[in-house]
C-alpha cells in the first residue's frame, strides 16, 4: 500500500495504518535523532515522543504527502527540546585523528568516523540538525529548511557556519595528532 | 573533485557510519502508547480553522420622524423593553453587528458544553454521550451552533438555542475535513470550509437543517472568510491554490467578485495571508503577508489596505521575524497581533505578549497580555478585553486580557475550544 494511502488511513485514525507508518520510518528516524543528540537514549525518548505526538497530531496535517517531511520536523523539534532540557555534559570520545585527505578507505573510515562525531559535538544541535538533514538524509536544502521549520536562507547560512566549523575541525586535528588519544571536552 | 565536495563526500561516509541505521528495539513500546492514545480532533489545530465573532459597530441611524412621535415611540419601546426585561434579559438578541454587551463563554469539555462566567460559575448546556465540540454564539447571541464529532475526521453540525434548547441536526451527511467555520450575518447560516489542501470549498448551509449544503464560488479553492461589516452583505475570501495565495472581495453569493491582492509569485505557504479581516467600520482589511524577496520568505509583514483595494501599507515592526493574527478594536483604529523575533539561532521565536499599536502606523506598540504563541484571539463584545489562550497544549487555559491595562486573568475552567463570547442586546 503506498504511503498516501497509509496516511489518510491513520488520519482517520486506523492505528495499524500507523504502526505500518511508523514501522517504515523508525530505523530512519532513530539514526537521525542519535546523530542530532549523540546519545542512543535521548534518542530513543526523542522517536517515542516524536510517534506518540504523530499518532496524536495527524488528523492536523492537510496534506498526506508532506507526511515525511512533517515527521522530521517533528524528530527535530523533539531533538532540539530534549538539548534544551538536558544538562550539559562532557563526551568521552577517543581521539584518533585522519591524516589521509582523500576519500576514506576501509582502514580509515573507523578513523574518519571519530573525527566526524568529534567534530559534530563542537557544533550547536541546531547545526547539526541540518547537516543531518542535508547529508545524511540527502534532502535538498528547501526541504531541510522546511524540516527545521526557518526560512531557506537561515537554513542556507546555518548549514554554511556548519561546514565551515566542522572543516575547521578537521583541519585543526590533522594539523594537531598530539591530541591523539586524549579526552574531548 | 572541489575541496568542498571532497569534504562533503567524507561527511557523507562518516555521518553513514555513524548513524548504523538498525531496527529499533523500543518499537513495539512506543505502539503500545500510541494504542491507548486518542488522536486530537482536526479541527483543534491552530491555524485550521477560524471561527470569528465580528465586532462591527452598528450602522448610524439618523430619524426623520416628528418629536413628539419620537417621544411617544420611545415610551412605548421603552414599555416593551421593560416587560422584556422581566420575563428574561438573557433573551434579547443583540445587533449582529456592532458593539454590544458581554454576555456567558461558551465552551465544551470532554464532549459536553457549558456556558461560563469569567468571574463566576458554568452550567451545562448539553451533556451526554455523544461528542460534541466547538460550540459558538450566533452573532445576536440568541443562537449556538457546534460539532458533533461522529469519528476524529467525519462530523456534522448541530444548532440549538442559547439555553440549549430545540436541538437540530444541520448537516445531514458528516463533512470529512472542515477547517474554518462561522456563523453567517445572520442566524438562518452557517458558512464553512471543507476539503483537502489545494481543493477546499466554501459552503453555506441553513441553520435549521431545512436545506442541503451548498458551495460558493465554486470555482475557488477558498480557505478563509470574513464579513464586512455593517451589514454582511460582502466577504473577503482568502484563496490558495498553485497560481498561488491571493484576497478577493465578493458578495457573501459569491458574485461581483474582484482581486483585492494578487499572489507575489511566492510559494503557497499555509499562514501567507491567513486571516484576513475587516474593521469592524468595514473601511479596511488587515491581513499578515510573507515579505517575499523573490527568492526566501524573509518576514511576516502587518498589512492594512482600504476595503476599495487602495492604500496598502506595511505596520513598522521593530525588528520582529512575524507580524500576524490580527484582531481589530472595537473603534477600527488599533490591531492587536501576535509578535514573533530572532533569538540566537531561533528564527521565529514567540513568547512575547500580544502587541497593541494604531493601525494607520503611527506611534510605538504596546505590550499586552501573557506571552503567547500563533493562539486563537477575540475582542469581548464590549470591546474592553480580548479573550484567548495561554500555556501549551493540553493544559492551556483561556485568559482575559484588559486591553487598557494589559492585566489578565485566567478564566475558572479549562478548555481547548475557540474563544466563543456571548453577545447580549447593549
Amino acid at each position: 500500500m503506498i504511503q498516501r494511502e497509509l496516511v489518510e488511513r491513520a488520519r482517520r485514525g486506523d492505528h495499524d495504518a500507523f504502526a505500518e507508518l511508523a514501522g517504515t520510518t523508525i530505523t530512519r528516524l532513530d539514526a537521525v535523532a542519535r546523530l542530532i543528540l549523540r546519545d542512543r537514549e535521548l534518542a530513543r525518548d526523542a522517536v517515542q515522543e516524536t510517534l506518540v505526538r504523530a499518532w496524536r497530531d495527524l488528523p492536523g496535517l492537510r496534506d498526506p504527502d508532506r507526511f515525511d517531511a512533517w515527521l522530521h520536523r517533528l524528530t527535530v523539534n523533539a531533538c532540539l527540546d530534549l538539548t534544551r532540557r538536558r544538562r550539559r555534559r562532557v563526551s568521552e570520545v577517543e581521539l584518533e585523528p585522519i591524516l589521509s585527505v582523500g576519500l576514506p578507505d576501509e582502514t580509515d573510515i573507523l578513523a574518519l568516523r571519530d573525527q566526524l562525531d568529534r567534530a559534530l559535538a563542537r557544533l550547536e544541535p541546531e547545526q547539526r540538525a541540518v547537516v543531518v538533514l542535508r547529508y545524511w538524509l540527502d534532502l535538498p536544502l528547501p526541504a531541510a529548511a522546511d524540516a527545521l521549520g526557518i526560512p531557506l536562507g537561515t537554513a542556507k547560512s546555518r548549514l554554511h557556519r556548519a561546514i565551515a566549523a566542522l572543516r575547521q575541525t578537521f583541519e585543526v586535528d590533522e594539523r594537531e595528532p598530539e591530541f591523539e588519544g586524549g579526552p574531548v571536552a | 573533485m572541489t575541496g568542498t565536495g571532497r569534504f562533503e563526500r567524507r561527511l557523507h561516509v562518516g555521518l553513514d557510519e555513524l548513524a548504523e541505521p538498525r531496527f529499533p528495539d523500543y518499537f513495539d513500546e512506543v505502539l503500545a502508547v500510541t494504542s491507548r492514545r486518542r488522536q486530537r480532533p482536526a479541527w483543534t489545530f491552530p491555524g485550521r480553522w477560524i471561527p470569528m465573532v465580528d465586532i462591527a459597530r452598528r450602522p448610524a441611524f439618523a430619524p426623520s420622524l416628528p418629536w413628539r412621535a419620537i417621544v411617544l415611540v420611545l415610551a412605548l419601546l421603552l414599555a416593551a423593553g421593560l416587560g422584556l426585561f422581566v420575563v428574561g434579559s438573557a433573551n434579547r438578541a443583540a445587533p449582529p453587528f456592532g458593539a454590544a454587551r458581554n454576555g456567558l463563554i461558551v465552551y465544551s469539555s470532554n464532549g459536553d458544553i457549558y456556558a461560563g462566567d469569567p468571574n463566576g460559575g458554568s452550567k451545562l448546556i448539553l451533556g451526554g454521550p455523544a461528542e460534541d465540540v466547538e460550540p459558538n454564539y450566533s452573532r445576536t447571541g440568541t443562537r449556538l451552533f457546534f460539532i458533533r464529532s461522529q469519528t476524529d475526521t467525519m462530523n456534522t453540525f448541530w444548532t440549538m438555542n442559547a439555553d440549549g434548547s430545540h436541538i437540530k441536526q444541520v448537516t445531514p451527511d458528516p463533512i470529512a475535513t472542515l477547517t474554518m467555520y462561522d456563523w453567517g450575518p445572520t442566524d438562518d447560516a452557517i458558512y464553512y470550509v471543507a476539503g483537502e489542501l489545494g481543493t477546499l470549498r466554501l459552503h453555506s448551509v441553513a441553520a435549521d437543517g431545512s436545506a442541503q449544503p451548498r458551495i460558493i464560488a465554486p470555482d475557488l479553492a477558498i480557505s478563509a472568510f470574513w464579513f464586512r461589516p455593517p451589514d454582511g452583505r460582502e466577504m473577503v475570501v482568502r484563496t490558495q491554490d498553485s497560481s498561488g495565495v491571493a484576497l478577493w472581495v465578493m458578495n457573501v453569493d459569491g458574485t461581483n467578485r474582484r482581486m483585492l491582492v494578487a499572489p507575489n509569485g511566492s510559494d503557497p505557504e499555509e499562514h501567507d495571508m491567513a486571516e484576513p479581516r475587516y474593521s469592524p467600520d468595514g473601511t479596511k482589511i488587515a491581513y499578515q503577508r510573507w515579505n517575499w524577496n523573490g527568492t526566501d520568505y524573509q518576514n511576516m509583514q502587518m498589512h492594512v489596505i482600504n476595503a476599495d483595494g487602495t492604500g496598502d501599507h506595511v505596520i513598522p515592526d521593530p525588528g520582529a521575524t512575524f507580524d500576524g493574527w490580527p484582531v481589530w478594536t472595537v473603534d477600527s483604529k488599533q490591531l492587536v497581533i501576535q509578535r514573533a523575533f530572532p533569538n540566537g539561532s531561533t528564527y521565529l521565536d514567540f513568547g512575547y505578549p500580544y502587541a497593541i499599536f494604531n493601525a494607520d502606523g503611527t506611534g510605538s506598540a504596546r505590550p499586552i497580555g501573557p506571552p503567547v504563541a500563533g493562539q486563537h484571539a477575540e475582542i469581548s463584545p464590549d470591546g474592553t478585553k480580548l479573550i484567548t489562550f495561554w500555556g501549551d497544549d493540553p493544559s492551556k487555559t483561556q485568559a482575559i486580557i484588559d486591553l487598557a491595562d494589559g492585566t489578565f486573568k485566567s478564566v475558572p475552567w479549562s478548555t481547548g475550544s475557540y474563544p466563543s463570547w456571548q453577545r447580549l442586546a447593549p
